[in-house]
């Protein structure tokens, strides 16, 4: 086994902020360690925060690690802003909320910037996840990306998702809500502090109502809990619902299928870029293929036609 | 301004103590976001411990600590300290503010491998940034070099 | 009828965006199409068009009174005379020709009696007044010995652990100090109580010596970093000050809003209007739910505000400044004396035009924003930047010539023996009335927010702030704007051209040890109960001042009195200022 691996296993610090780096650079090395790593994973359980830009999900985040340190519990954070699409800088501000857990061991908070990545995570957020988890942290905390309705990729990562929601945001947000409402396991309002919380309330316990009347009886019903994050309001009920969620994902034996799901997804997504990739360097490779490449950069072809072209030339 | 990288430069901005001049942390941000480098933001009033451990766990390749109210003979050198015990002695130190230059060879002495005074273009921060990172790179073995993400464009 | 109202004073012909018919307006076409623009052709524009410095406003080539009539200028209503309603040409019926402002200087640095030599110093080079800052572990509410504040102590600012260390600060010959300014916000309670003790020990007569003591908490949480309580809290403490001061002295000034640190932060003058004025109504709003009126408080407020590079933008701001203050409290709070109308302001040159590079230069720089200041109206009293600025704090030299730059204006220059000169100027007038017009909108945007406090809350001036500092740190990195010694000419290699002011450290080993000296030789008993008397008042309501003041004179420190009173208010999260993060 690795160094890095092995310290990683130990729960050191330096190494599994090392081993997230190379999966986050795609540095050979990270696959290597991932490996190695992945028997000791499948413990954590992980959870995903998403919702509107401001929301205050990186405050609750806070808040929760707080509410989880009381509960004993070794707490991962991943925290996810978006990548600039133009120099691929990003200004990584999540952690700022949550720096006075900085000094406190059984803590690890991690910034990460998109890198591309639409979705409201990046490529290697999975993979991180699968680090804190073999570390031994109990819980690991994922915060998207603020997102509107399309970015919710956290579903399929994460055991619990949970969706942050504010009042006074304004019509567009019907939208979100719509598109959030569907995946939510938990429902946070969160600024119940702001005029305005009754309304948005009752509007969306309204609409979880509608949802829930079309699921089976034993489903789970997904709480909405009114929260002020800043003051680490509704904090103990939060974490209360995170457990149940997770409880009742063991008792219906979800837990694990979520787990292979997420594995699942992210063997395809592999697979996917890959195979794109190879197939692309192929076909550059040969003249036929690569002229229809650069006819589909010349608009001389639709790129459908020329999709099916390649795959049949390359006999898949 | 520099091309997308697989491997974009990480650094962790901060201010410690009780310096609150926040316009030259921002602006120096955003510009080094600007040539494609992941600023990490620790955030004001911060410990020298609490820097340090925020370093370790974003594996940041640079801290970059701004001050402006004298506090630095102080701060600098405990954060230097303490970061070669933690085992981030491979991290490079930076500073800018007010740092008179009767006080540079105490922070250079001490660790701090830049010092950027007021007026500092911040494109030639990112270029200092750029060319130690390029350079470190080129340092590491080859085998940590990654394949380029996207197909080749015409 | 003057001139400038015959002039603007619409009638069918001449009136607004009916102007191409007029006569101004075909001469006006004229001189472009005949006179300028040949002469265009040739030399062009060195900049198109040049922009003003931190609204970046086109200006135009030729201001006339086409501009005045653009917004709808009326010679009684803008402007009025001094001392009357609204006070755009001035606060003092006689301009600056009876009085002129008193000059003053900030200082702060080391021990009680390191700071009292040097403010001796200071009286002797010619000021009348001072403004003391604080080192940061005092305005933030920590003792000298605190862990959390090592390598701070006396650093930026005067150390306060203990009303002794006042009382050694104090050491001053009060028959030649004028005016006196206290900066400790955040624990203004402790830091008001202190002054009031060691005044009265000093044996000053209280009801003579003018004190005035900023209480500025709400800009600290926007763009200065000095708090401690959440802003809810901040506003509450600052409340008890003010309400103190008001029943208790009330020849002393209980509040100013430094709209001078807004500037520094990359404030435009609409914002620093806007956001100033909508701070002070969270104050006044805050005394009028204390049963106050309006015509009792509005007198009590007090501004700092200062002027850049950019002479009319500078000179405008004041203007509008006091015009709109005027207008404020009669047409919103429908006060009704004119001294609830009448802004009291002191004023001063940026310091952020002051460089690092070729130090002297700045003394040019000093120069002009000074006198922008007497143009614009200087007010009460006038404070000076000093050239050594971007260095380190000032040294005595740079003290001197800064001191001397305000008599020179004063004397030299002849801005001040009539008044409001610069009055009836096409672009200052326009200029004015489009920084007023343009920050009643965003005070209207603030108010829908919910005011100050919530926009505080919210982030949103810290956010419009980080826009600012983005935007104008690149006018300059771009060549857009010209900044002598930064991007226009630079000296490859430059040297240090000046000596600076060095600090012995020292001086916070000393301070700790006077301190731990000091907790060794008191009444613990009695200060753990006046410690307690505090956390009373601050649950339930009561004046702070008073407890404060109690347990000061039992030598409660400064850092366990806010202890006290964080016990119960909890802490700000030092995250709510991070403009764009
Ligand atoms: C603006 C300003 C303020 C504003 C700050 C607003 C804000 N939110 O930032 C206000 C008015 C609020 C303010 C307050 C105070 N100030 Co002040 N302030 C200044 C001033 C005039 C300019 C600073 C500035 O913004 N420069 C513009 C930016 C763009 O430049 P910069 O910060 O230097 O950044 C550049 C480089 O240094 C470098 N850089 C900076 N940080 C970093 C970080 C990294 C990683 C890198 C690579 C580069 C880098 O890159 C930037 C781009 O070129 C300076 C004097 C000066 N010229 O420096 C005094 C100055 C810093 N202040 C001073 C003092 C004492 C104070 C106070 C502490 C006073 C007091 N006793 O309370 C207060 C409290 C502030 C606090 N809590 O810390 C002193 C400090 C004395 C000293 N060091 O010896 C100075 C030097 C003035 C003086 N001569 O007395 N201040
Ligand atoms: N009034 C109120 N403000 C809150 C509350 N929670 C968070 N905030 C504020 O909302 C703002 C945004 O909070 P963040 O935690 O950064 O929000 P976020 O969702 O993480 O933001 P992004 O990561 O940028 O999408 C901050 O100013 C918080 O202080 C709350 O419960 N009440
Ligand atoms: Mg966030």
């Amino acid at each position: 086994m690795t160094d890095i691996g092995c310290a990683l296993l130990a729960g050191q610090v330096a190494a599994g902020a090392r081993a997230i780096r190379w999966l986050d650079d795609q540095d050979p090395r990270g696959r290597e360690v991932l490996r190695e790593i992945f028997p000791h994973t499948g413990r954590a359980h992980l959870v995903g925060i998403t919702g509107p830009p401001g929301a205050g999900k990186s405050t609750l985040v806070d808040a929760l690690i707080g509410e989880q340190r009381a509960r004993g519990r070794r707490v991962g954070v991943i925290a996810v802003d978006p990548s600039s699409p133009f120099t691929g800088g990003a200004i990584l501000g999540d952690r700022v909320r949550m720096q006075r857990h900085a000094l406190d061991e059984g803590v690890f908070v991690r910034s990460m910037g998109t890198r591309g990545q639409a979705g409201g995570l990046s490529r290697s957020t999975y993979d991180a996840c699968l680090v804190l988890d073999a570390m031994g942290y109990d819980v690991v905390l994922v915060e998207t990306v603020g997102v509107g309705q399309d970015e919710i990729d956290i579903v399929s990562l994460a055991h619990t998702t949970v969706i942050v929601m504010v009042p006074g945001l304004g019509d567009e947000v019907q939208a979100i809500k719509a598109g959030l409402l569907e995946v939510g396991d938990v429902f946070l309002l969160n600024k119940a502090d702001r005029d305005g919380v009754e309304q948005v309330g009752r509007e969306l316990e309204l609409m979880l109502h509608l949802r829930g009347q079309d699921g089976e009886a034993a489903a789970w019903r997904p709480p909405l809990l009114r929260m002020v994050a800043t003051r680490g309001e509704g904090t103990g009920a939060a974490v209360d619902a995170l457990e149940a969620h997770a409880a009742h994902l063991r008792a219906s034996g979800q837990y694990q299928r979520q787990a292979g799901l997420r594995s699942y997804h992210q063997f395809t997504a592999t697979l996917r870029e890959a195979a794109t990739r190879r197939l692309l360097e192929r076909a550059l490779r040969h003249s036929a293929t690569a002229a229809l490449v650069a006819d589909v950069h010349d608009l001389k072809v639709d790129p459908y036609s020329a999709a099916e072209a390649l795959l049949a030339q390359t006999e898949l | 301004m520099t091309a997308k990288s697989s491997r974009p430069l990480r650094i962790l901005l901060a201010k410690l103590g009780l310096d609150t001049h926040t316009v030259g942390i921002t602006v120096v941000a955003h510009a080094l976001r600007e040539a494609g480098m992941e600023v990490i933001f620790a955030g004001l009033k911060q410990t020298p411990e609490m820097v340090v451990s925020a370093a370790i766990q974003e594996d940041v390749d640079v801290i970059g600590i701004s001050s402006l109210s004298a506090g630095h003979t102080r701060s600098l050198p405990r954060l230097a300290r303490l970061l070669r015990e933690q085992g981030g002695a491979d991290k490079l130190l930076i500073v800018g503010g007010v740092i008179p230059e009767e006080d540079q060879p105490l922070l250079e002495a001490a660790g701090v491998a830049r010092i950027f005074t007021m007026g500092t273009d911040t494109r030639e921060i990112a270029r200092y940034l750029n060319d130690w990172w390029l350079a470190r790179l080129a340092r590491a073995e080859p085998a940590t070099r990654t394949e380029p993400s996207a197909p080749p464009r015409q | 009828m003057s001139t400038i109202s015959k002039l603007v004073t619409p009638t069918p012909e001449t009136a607004p965006g009916d102007g191409a018919t007029s006569p101004l307006a075909q001469a006006r076409a004229s001189w472009e199409r005949e006179t300028r623009a040949p002469y265009v052709a040739a030399n062009p524009d060195r900049e198109t068009p040049p922009r003003s410095q931190a609204l970046r406003w086109p200006v135009e080539p030729l201001y006339t009174p086409a501009d005045l009539d653009a917004v709808g200028f009326d010679y009684l209503k803008d402007l009025g005379f001094p001392g009357q309603y609204p006070f755009t040409r001035g606060t003092n019926p006689n301009g600056h020709r009876s009085k002129l402002w008193t000059m003053t200087q900030v200082t702060g640095f080391g021990r009680g009696e390191d700071w009292s030599k040097r403010a001796r110093f200071m009286l002797e080079q010619g000021l009348q007044g001072l403004i003391l800052e604080y080192d940061l572990p005092t305005t933030n509410g920590y003792d000298s010995d605190d862990p959390l504040v090592e390598g701070e102590v006396g650093r930026a600012g005067l150390a306060i652990d203990s009303l002794q260390d006042l009382k050694r600060a104090l050491d001053l010959p009060f028959e030649r100090l004028r005016y006196l300014m206290s900066v400790c916000n955040a624990p203004q309670p402790v830091n008001l109580a202190m002054l009031i003790a060691a005044l009265e020990d000093k044996g000053v007569d209280l009801s003579k010596f003018g004190l005035t003591i900023v209480n500025g908490i709400l800009i600290e949480y926007t763009c200065v970093g000095r708090y401690i309580y959440p802003p809810v809290h901040g506003l509450r403490v600052a409340t008890d000050c003010m309400e103190y001061i008001i029943r208790h002295h009330p020849n002393w000034a209980p509040i100013s809003i430094i709209s001078a640190q807004l500037q520094p932060a990359k404030a435009t003058p609409v914002q620093e209007l806007a956001f100033s004025l909508t701070i002070a109504m969270a104050y006044i709003d805050a005394l009028l739910a204390r049963g106050f009126g309006i015509d009792e408080v509005a007198p009590y407020f007090h501004f700092v505000i200062n002027v850049d590079m950019d002479f009319f933008e500078g000179i405008c701001k004041l203007r509008a400044f006091r015009k709109m203050w005027a207008r404020l409290m009669k047409e919103r709070y429908g006060a009704t004396t004119p001294e609830a109308m009448r802004i009291r302001t002191l004023t001063s040159p940026t310091t952020t035009a002051l460089t690092l590079q070729q130090p002297l230069n700045n003394i040019g720089r000093l120069a002009i924003m000074a006198t922008a200041c007497a143009l614009g109206g200087a007010g009460e009293t006038m404070s000076t930047p000093l050239h050594d600025e971007a260095h380190s704090l000032p040294a005595e030299q740079a003290i001197r010539v800064g001191a001397a730059i305000q008599h020179l204006v004063a004397h030299e220059t002849g801005v001040v023996d009539t008044i409001d000169p610069l009055a009836g100027s096409y672009y200052v007038e326009s200029l004015t009335r489009r920084i007023e017009d343009a920050a009643t909108e965003e005070i209207a945007r603030i108010d829908k927010l919910g005011g100050a406090l919530k926009a505080i809350e919210t982030g949103y001036f810290q956010r419009a702030l980080g826009r600012e500092q983005y935007e104008r740190n690149r006018e300059i990195e771009q060549g857009r704007r010209k900044w002598v010694g930064v991007n226009h000419l630079v000296l490859p290699d430059e040297k240090r051209e000046i000596k600076i002011f060095r600090l012995d450290e020292r001086v916070e080993i000393e301070q700790i040890a006077r301190l731990r000296e000091l907790r060794a030789h008191r009444d613990e008993a009695q200060v753990a109960r006046l410690l307690e008397a505090v956390r009373e008042a601050a649950r339930g309501g009561a004046n702070l001042v008073p407890p404060c003041m109690a347990a000061v004179r039992a030598d409660a420190t400064h850092g366990e009195l806010c202890n006290a009173m964080r016990d119960v208010f909890g802490v700000h999260k030092p995250d709510s200022q991070l403009a764009g993060m």
